[in-house]
């Protein structure tokens, strides 16, 4: 898997993650096991009146485990403790003998609270013969690439290549340049080149700075778009727009620049879900624009643009 | 638009445009005549470098407002100094 595919992936499996509730999570969550664990992970669902006897999945092998899956819209200390418990006591009861491990898989962002954490560690000393855990994001992104790049792709959808970066056609970018040409025109007359330690001052993670390499080896593409469309002022008012975005997202203090390029990715894109050829093409756009100082930091001892 | 910016290039500056219309206005001329010519020298200078009509349009507006040009009995004339 090269660098821009796991990229695109790692950005694929955030949007899942943070948008998926309920159902829908354990769904997502279960996917990925089957997976990873074919013929080992049997997905649980109720059945009659008989309920998923407090059992969302089972995994058997040398160490047998029952996936507890909480995914609620908003998850509320009391209630995920209230939950942990019932669950908890309710797989003991039906799976008695039959689970080495008991697993809490949830959907917070932010990791659980000291409250749930004390509880989970509370029943682990209560029950030193089966190993408690729990599975946050982190967890379930290190199954999802421990799949084969095939397995990925039928989870997470098909994503750029390096290789795609470099073959995006006109048809791909004529769309997507059209869509955001509303800006308003600026005389933008800051004609200074991109600082060459650009990349390395935003602190782009690996894959997203060979993402932006590659853009930039096809953002002459690009250029060659603006300078023979017949509206000489599409160049600058699609730079207008994602200036704008830009500035805006800095000042509502998104953690890092991957964050940043990854909503300026999806400001691009529109609602729509792009085939590879047209995220290759969002790339290069960026790419081209970061070139051009539009967007991202100019090392400091420079001065800001 | 007048000037150039880090997106428009020099060759397509409406300053830029308005010096080729004035070297092309050896004299009065129709609109038409002049776009002609201005056409046809530009495709030999430019290569495919993009100018729509109205764009042209925008670049003698543009040296209208500056009183370099002037528009007389249906011809366009250079202004004298």
């Amino acid at each position: 898997m090269d660098e821009v595919s796991r990229a695109f992936f790692d950005k694929c499996f955030q949007v899942e993650f943070l948008k998926r509730n309920g159902a829908s999570f354990q769904d997502f969550f279960s996917e990925i096991m089957e997976k990873r664990y074919p013929g080992s992970f049997q997905r649980i669902k109720p059945w009659g009146n008989q309920g998923d006897q407090k059992n969302d999945g089972y995994l058997v092998g040398p160490i047998k485990t029952v996936f507890q899956v909480y995914a609620p819209n908003e998850l509320t200390e009391a209630k995920t403790i209230a939950k942990i418990d019932s669950d908890f006591n309710g797989a003991i009861t039906h799976w008695e003998g039959k689970f080495d491990k008991w697993t809490f898989a949830h959907n917070s962002q932010l990791g659980l609270s000291p409250a749930v954490v004390k509880k989970l560690s509370e029943i682990q000393g209560q029950n030193p013969y089966i190993k408690i855990e729990s599975w946050g994001r982190e967890e379930l992104r290190a199954q999802v690439f421990l799949l084969s790049e095939d397995q990925i792709v039928s989870l997470l959808g098909a994503v750029p290549t390096s290789r795609t970066l470099a073959q995006f056609g006109l048809d791909d970018l004529r769309p997507l340049i059209l869509a955001l040409s509303n800006g308003t025109v600026s005389d933008d007359v800051d004609f200074r080149g991109v600082p060459p330690e650009k990349l390395s001052w935003n602190k782009f993670s690996p894959g997203l700075a060979t993402a932006l390499k590659l853009g930039m080896a096809s953002s002459h593409r690009v250029k060659a778009f603006f300078d023979k469309w017949p509206d000489p002022t599409l160049g600058d008012r699609v730079a207008a727009r994602f200036r704008e975005h830009y500035q805006a997202l800095r000042a509502a203090n998104l953690a890092n620049a991957d964050e940043i390029f990854w909503e300026l990715q999806g400001f691009a894109a529109g609602q729509q879900r792009l085939t590879p050829s047209q995220e290759a093409a969002v790339i290069a756009t960026l790419a081209y624009l970061f070139e051009q100082c539009d967007i991202f930091e100019r090392p400091e001892q420079e001065g800001k643009s | 638009m007048i000037l150039p910016t880090k997106r428009l290039s020099e060759d397509r500056a409406l300053l830029t445009i308005g010096a080729h219309i004035i070297e092309t206005l050896g004299e009065p001329k129709t609109v038409s005549r002049l776009w002609d010519q201005f056409k046809r020298s530009r495709e030999s200078q430019a290569g495919d470098s993009l100018i729509t009509y109205d764009w042209f349009v925008l670049s003698l507006d543009l040296l209208y407002a500056i009183g370099t040009i002037e528009l007389q009995n249906g011809r366009i004339h250079l202004v004298k100094p």
